[in-house]
């Protein structure tokens, strides 16, 4: 029995019945979760499931558990309309206060105007609004009371140092692939780049080093791989490749393009994002370094969030809290050892450090964030 | 002599020559432009094994799109069944692999269809919401594998169809079995019935929803091999939540409007399978020459808008669907 016409009223009413189960059952479990009234955060993310999407869920869940808060996540997958709906979806949800880790700064004006409105409390992570180059979103950011501040890396010295990495092991023509043309991240670790490039022409002009114009290779890795093809295709001569980020799936396919191409150690490969196989891929020289480690940076953009929420911290007039994060370089799989220790298979803070963390005052949080490294956890842990 | 042309206008040679001379004019064009860096016989095998994967996601597409249905759950299939494939692989290495992947996109082509045909709702609405189930139930997969880099397939054991010959050996298997399908079976010639005129086609007896139903399988069938092909080419593959995955229909599906453009001369597969490697070939030409990749989007586009236009266009006062 197929089609419209040949079902019997009674089946139809059947199927009817059917979904209208289906439908309040699944609205039962979401009003289960919903019952409870803890304060509740959002985390609006370019996603909570990619290779360092799914570490900074894993530290600001562990946060969560420590501070008794519950956590909401809204993967935006950077797209400029589902970055500014995702404020929308966090407030219609009854979040005391959210995290956002934006695609461009200009998204922010709509942000900030949505937790303004619904008084919502707001951080970014891996982000800032720079001040020249969006002054409208800057002038907003200070103006609302609601926004009470941002965590970011130095992005620019991380691009350059990593060129400085590559020229010092003898790289002089460094190809560059991007996720996607225009990412705010990009762009400032782009900068670094070329920041980088120079100064080493400037110290050795008679041995300079070249970087070629970037080509986007999404955040997959399929398509991480065959951009890697073409720009090593187009460019025989490269001996160098910077994959600029994309949650580390780019980066995987980028790997298996040299390797399939009989190139591995021959291009060295630096990056940003660590990889779970970071070890071996510095030990067989797949690798030559790569920074990362800043999973952790949202754990402070969630710190700034809580004690607003709290009443704790209040924002400074016309302006607005600043956080910089460090990055972490490996570059041998020595390094990575240390790392993989306190940052992979544990978290670099515990539930009691967290809790003592929450109590910190502005200042020293941002000392706390400034202070993190390897040997910061070592030290704490022994 | 006209009517020997008129002829041999209408015949699969002549559409595969046009395809050829396409391929060649291209090959030609960026050659000229970047002798050192393109076309040379390496990296058109590159070229090809990179086409490869889309091409049989194009294939598979084809019989849904020629009956005037669009599937956007494809690339959540790709990510779930890979997940699956690679989940599987820990325990049963090759097997594992292929049959997840093979089983899971099969078993998702026929949960389309059945909702498809159940439902009764236009198929770009359910494939929309079944995207999104299929997108969390890869999150949740992606979960259950608990090898330290889950996702990954990072051992060289297990990695046989990421270059030559396998790829290319799964990748013609699918080909074949898709040219077999339309020339020797009745799904081949219903689908395209189906697509000139569904009313007609049901009037003559044939069982439309079935035939739709059987579509959706196919195609997921075809995304189940595209599934291993694109996971082994990417060394892993890692789940996407909030439509992400959606990227992943649209170069299956350029090669699959090669295919509805060529399928007068009674080539679709040909032109699938050439269809893409012209694309790859054109990202590759642009990259060539350093042109930035939006200005590369940008000239694929066009170049697929040109080329579907000017062999696919329509008789004067005939229906455009």
């Amino acid at each position: 029995m197929r089609g419209t016409a040949q079902n019997s009223p009674k089946e139809g009413q059947k199927k009817k019945r059917l979904l209208a189960i289906l439908l309040v059952l699944s609205l039962a479990c979401s009003s289960a979760f919903a019952a409870d009234k803890k304060l509740l955060i959002g985390v609006s993310i370019w996603s909570s499931t990619d290779t360092l999407g799914s570490q900074v869920k894993r530290i600001l869940d562990a946060a969560a558990d420590a501070l008794g808060v519950n956590v909401m996540y809204v993967d935006q997958g950077h797209v400029s309309e589902q970055v500014t709906a995702s404020a929308e979806t966090l407030s219609a949800a009854g979040c005391d206060g959210m995290i956002i880790c934006n695609s461009a700064s200009a998204e922010m004006a709509s942000v900030i105007k949505t937790c303004t409105k619904n008084k919502l409390y707001l951080a970014q992570f891996f982000r800032i609004i720079d001040k020249k180059a969006n002054p409208n979103e800057y002038a907003a950011a200070c103006k609302s009371p609601y926004y009470i501040g941002a965590v970011h890396e130095n992005e620019i010295d991380n691009g350059k140092n990593l060129v400085k990495i590559l020229c010092d092991k003898g790289s002089r023509t460094i190809a560059l692939e991007g996720r996607k043309a225009g990412d705010a991240t990009f762009l400032l670790r782009w900068e670094g780049y070329k920041q980088g490039i120079a100064i080493w022409n400037k110290a050795h002009p008679t041995d300079k080093a070249t970087l070629l114009d970037p080509q986007y290779g999404g955040t997959t890795s399929d398509t991480g791989r065959s951009t890697a093809e073409a720009i090593i295709n187009a460019n025989h001569n490269i001996d160098a490749l910077i994959v600029a980020g994309g949650g580390g799936d780019p980066l995987v396919g980028a790997l298996a393009a040299i390797d399939s191409l009989g190139l591995k150690g021959k291009i060295r490969v630096v990056s940003t994002d660590f990889l779970s196989d970071l070890d071996q891929q510095l030990a067989s020289g797949g690798m030559a370094a790569e920074s990362g480690g800043h999973y952790a940076d949202p754990l402070f953009a969630f710190m700034l969030v809580y004690n607003a929420i709290k009443g704790n911290y209040h924002k400074p007039a016309n302006s607005f809290y600043e956080v910089t994060f460090p990055y972490l370089y490996v570059a041998s799989s020595q390094d990575y050892d240390a790392y993989a220790k306190y940052f992979v298979d544990d978290l670099p803070y515990n539930a009691d450090e967290l809790r003592a963390m929450a109590d910190l005052s502005e200042p020293n949080l941002a000392k706390k964030a400034a202070s993190l490294s390897i040997q910061d956890v070592t030290q704490r842990r022994q | 002599m006209r009517e020997f042309y008129n002829k041999i206008k209408t015949t699969s040679l002549f559409g595969i020559a046009i395809l050829v001379a396409l391929a060649f004019f291209f090959w030609v064009f960026f050659k000229t432009l970047s002798p050192e860096n393109f076309g040379s016989q390496r990296l058109m095998v590159g070229y090809l094994q990179t086409s490869i994967q889309y091409a049989v996601g194009g294939c598979g597409l084809y019989f849904i799109v020629v009956m005037g249905l669009f599937d956007f759950s494809i690339g959540a299939n790709v990510v779930l069944s890979s997940l699956v494939g690679v989940l599987l692989s820990r325990h049963f290495g090759y097997w594992g692999l292929i049959m997840g992947c093979l089983l899971c996109g099969t078993l998702i082509g026929i949960f389309n269809g059945t909702l498809y045909s159940r439902l009764r709702i236009p198929s770009m609405i359910v494939t929309v919401g079944l995207m999104l189930v299929l997108e969390s139930v890869a999150n949740f997969v992606f979960t259950l594998d608990k090898s330290g880099f889950p996702g990954k397939l990072n051992s060289h054991n297990i990695l046989a169809f990421n270059s030559a010959p396998w790829n290319y050996i799964a990748a013609g298997t699918a080909f074949l079995l898709m040219f077999l399908l339309l020339r020797f079976t009745k799904i081949g010639t219903y689908c395209n019935a189906i697509g000139s005129n569904e009313l007609l086609a049901k009037n003559m007896g044939v069982n439309v929803e079935r035939y739709k139903f059987i579509g959706f399988v196919l195609l997921h069938f075809f995304v189940g091999i595209m599934a291993l092909l694109t996971v082994s080419y990417g060394s892993g593959m890692l789940p996407v939540t909030g439509m992400a995955s959606m990227g992943r229909n649209f170069t299956p599906l350029m090669g699959t409007f090669f295919g509805i453009a060529f399928k007068r001369f009674g080539c679709p597969v040909t032109a699938i399978v050439i269809g893409e490697f012209i694309i790859t070939m054109i990202f590759n030409g642009l990259v060539a020459l350093n042109v930035p990749t939006t200005i590369n989007a940008f000239v694929t586009g066009a170049v697929l808008l040109t080329i579907v236009s000017l062999t696919n266009r329509g008789r004067l006062g005939s229906v455009v669907k």
